[in-house]
């Protein structure tokens, strides 16, 4: 499924860089939209917040490459009138948004490394949902992630009595 | 994965010296990296118990993926995303 949500499952690099801040644009657009379509497909809450993230960062990729087409003199909202899909109706992402996380990027890089994205992603957001876009120098908060159980009906891991000694012996050492 | 693929190619790929542009695609492919783990731990999630534990095969313990919209969760995956 993670590979099947875009449809195609080869990456595309054209080696231009207008075509490719292009692509990504509709790439995209075209992932918040399905990820809309995914949030009316199940209130699950797990679901639903996973979701919920997904369509609030990719308008956030959305602006950063509008910007690029901008700083590159493409009016890419005249010459393709890319819709901001409407989610006033989905509570989890208005939540999301009064964090203002449908405006910030962040470097993922450690102190002082340069990093010129703020000079591409900084003023008005592209889109007319009147924010005013920010570069964090750094990392996002992350969260633990969690540990799955032994499934023996999927002989996962399929570790036999041997096979545990080793790692235990592993552990030991 | 394709688009946290495609902008880490794109990145590794960059030529010339508009640096702020490749910045970008880095920045943005790292990002990518933490929503295919985000997706993963959530589909993996919600197929936690999706099938019953048992060793004993005339149970029929994978029953439950003949139901599934996605055989492969099962089939191939280990009841994990795919």
């Amino acid at each position: 499924m993670l590979l099947e949500i875009h449809g195609q499952h080869h990456t595309y690099d054209s080696g231009n860089l207008v075509l490719n801040m292009l692509y990504n644009l509709m790439l995209e657009a075209t992932g918040r939209l399905q990820k809309c379509t995914l949030y009316e497909m199940s209130n699950n809450k797990a679901f639903r917040a996973t979701v919920s993230y997904l369509i609030v960062r990719d308008l956030v990729h959305e602006k950063v490459f509008a910007k690029a087409l901008e700083t590159l003199g493409v009016s890419w909202g005249k010459a393709l009138p890319v819709s901001r899909i409407n989610t006033d109706n989905m509570p989890e992402v208005k939540d999301l948004e009064n964090k203002n996380l449908h405006n910030i990027m962040w470097t993922f890089t450690n102190n002082g490394e340069p990093n010129g994205m703020a000079e591409i992603f900084k003023g008005e957001s592209p889109f007319d949902d009147g924010g005013t876009l920010e570069v964090i120098d750094g990392f996002p908060e992350g969260a633990d992630t969690p540990m799955f159980p032994e499934s023996p009906q999927e002989f996962s891991p399929g570790l036999d009595t041997e096979l545990k000694k080793m790692v235990q012996q592993l552990r030991v050492t | 994965m394709r688009t946290m693929m495609q902008y880490f190619f794109q990145n590794m790929n960059f030529r010339g010296d508009a640096t702020p542009y490749q910045d970008l695609l880095r920045c943005i492919a790292t990002k990518e990296m933490g929503h295919v783990e985000q997706i993963t731990n959530t589909i993996n999630m919600l197929l936690d118990g999706a099938s019953n534990p048992s060793t004993q095969p005339d149970n029929i313990p994978l029953s439950v993926a003949l139901d599934s919209p996605n055989i492969h969760h099962f089939l191939v995956a280990a009841q994990s995303a795919t």
